[in-house]
């Protein structure tokens, strides 16, 4: 499936209008796809059902947000497409995709873990890299943040 | 229901993990999986280093595959800077990932042979692997971390004095190799069969890549689906097998150095002249993925940049922790003592048991040695 047929589908399946492209070098471009972060899991299930692979999920700190980059391989049409939310760094809540994909439970535990941001509807938000006894530096502050 | 902890410590071994068994007898009945015992903050560290020195930091994230994380890396900076690297880098690029490969699933197969008490198998692959090792010796002045990648192309090249010789060792894995393999399936075969079966369904749930979602039949493959490097150009299959048991891993994975062979024929015949690093100058602000097949599946880098020559953001996530958590679907049904080789089946840069906690129904807890553990399994094998 060539690129722009591809685009045109995501408009239909996904909540959003905002898609854009990078380059990448000797390959098909990557796709990446702002969402509202309240959206998220829907996006999420809509490219599950296209075939999509979740790879990881990313988590950057931008100012007073985080942005969540959520890479999903598309393996039949060999490309990579990234759902790209955001949430307030006071109050770091999203939807888990963990119900919808099963393999998304460690990093969401992790981005828990290192960012403080808080998945709803995850089955077991512990702690995964830290240890249960860790507090922070100081105390309450997640050990990616900057600020 | 009683409660065994397998590790999360072993001195021998690189990645520590544990994993929590609920038995029944000794029947498996579910599994917990607990890592971070060896977290060593290196995105936030690579948030510090300059392109050049995260190259040689991701190096060491892995002892086994260290090339590939260097490769992700290279790859998603060169997407954001828009570096176009030369043919014959892409070529070298290929030639170190697939000898990578090569010495990374005689590596495996070796310590599964160990842990089945197969001590044949186990000394027969590292025997094999060891000119693999010197080939690396040879081309990079190290049996590991190479130090090969650079972001641009390679930092050293392969000269064709050298060709002659790796060739010669091809010759020699070519004529091993299948001797090997079917040696594994007539004295292990009936071991691993039927043992912690990951179903078709679990392997896209999971989201697992590499050889543990091949041995399921599921047909991915980052060096097919995403092609990098020199790939395109050369001729493999993916290799797949349907049963997702212990066996089926054991023989992708066999079937895979075959492959790999092949490619590296390919790539040492067509190997293009000219030169092996591209100029670049700074680095522009953007974010690039870089993906790569490693020896354990798919591996990636997604990497942010605000201009500065260090990364904004650099975000690793290595094939075993997407393949780690399919073992809960693994392990349930299985005996105790398959246990050991169905963690080792995902090649989780192997890691586990130092000593085993055994609590019975009253409570009573008992320490379980290492040897204890081995022993059990390599009774089973008889």
């Amino acid at each position: 499936m060539e690129i722009e047929q591809l685009i045109e589908k995501l408009r239909q399946k996904l909540p959003t209008e905002e898609i854009e492209t990078k380059p990448h070098i000797g390959g098909k471009e990557r796709i990446f796809v702002l969402i509202n972060a309240p959206k998220i899991a829907d996006a999420a299930r809509a490219i599950k059902e296209m075939g999509g692979r979740l790879c990881t999920i990313s988590c950057v700190e931008r100012f007073s947000l985080f942005e969540l980059i959520y890479h999903f391989s598309l393996d039949r049409e060999g490309v990579m497409v990234n759902l790209k939310t955001t949430v307030k760094k006071t109050d770091p809540e999203v939807d888990s995709v963990t119900p919808i994909i099963r393999g998304a439970a460690f990093i969401e535990r992790e981005i828990h873990d290192l960012f403080g941001v808080k998945f709803k509807g995850h089955p077991s938000l512990k702690r995964l890299i830290l240890s249960e006894q860790w507090k922070g530096n100081p105390p309450g502050n997640p050990p990616l943040r900057r600020e | 229901m009683p409660e065994i902890t397998i590790g999360p410590v072993h001195p021998l071994l690189d990645e520590p993990v544990a994993v929590k068994l609920e038995v029944e007898g000794k029947t498996i009945k579910a599994a917990e999986i607990q890592i971070g015992f060896i977290h060593r903050g290196i995105e936030k560290l690579s948030e510090r280093m300059t392109f050049e020195q995260v190259t040689f930091l991701v190096e060491r994230i892995c002892g086994i595959c260290s090339n590939v994380h260097p490769l992700c890396f290279v790859q998603a900076v060169e997407d954001i800077g828009g570096i176009e690297v030369p043919e014959r880098a892409k070529y070298i690029r290929t030639i170190i990932a697939e000898l990578e490969r090569i010495h990374s699933h005689l590596l495996w197969l070796g310590i599964a042979g160990h842990i089945l008490g197969a001590h044949e198998i186990f000394l027969k692959s590292w025997r094999y692997r060891e000119p693999v090792l010197d080939i690396f010796e040879l081309v990079c002045g190290n049996r590991q971390n190479y130090a090969m990648m650079a972001v641009g192309g390679v930092r050293k090249d392969i000269p064709s004095a050298y060709v002659p010789k790796i060739i010669e060792t091809l010759k020699f894995l070519k004529e091993k190799v299948p001797k090997l393999a079917e040696e594994v399936r007539s004295s292990l075969g009936k071991r691993l069969r039927d043992i912690g079966v990951l179903t078709k369904e679990n392997a896209i749930s999971y989201c697992t890549t590499g050889p543990t979602a091949r041995a399921t039949g599921l047909p991915i493959d980052t060096r097919k689906n995403h092609p990098y490097a020199a790939y395109p150009e050369l001729e493999f299959e993916i290799v797949n097998r349907d049963e997702g048991d212990v066996l089926a891993q054991t023989e992708v994975r066999m079937g895979e150095i075959i492959q790999s062979i092949h490619i590296l024929e390919q790539a040492l015949r067509n190997l293009p002249p000219g030169e092996i690093r591209a100029e670049f100058k700074n680095i522009p602000p953007g974010e690039g993925i870089g993906l790569a097949e490693a020896p354990r599946g798919e591996d990636i880098h997604y990497v942010r940049t605000n201009g500065t020559n260090m990364p904004e953001r650099h975000k690793i996530r290595a094939p075993t922790y997407v393949n780690l958590p399919a073992l809960e679907a693994m392990l349930p049904g299985n005996k105790l003592e398959d246990a050991f080789i169905i963690v080792a089946s995902i090649d989780p840069c192997f890691s586990c048991t130092d000593r085993v906690t055994i609590v019975n129904e009253r409570g009573e807890e008992r320490v379980v040695s290492e040897e204890e553990l081995l022993r059990m399994s390599r009774n089973a094998a008889l």
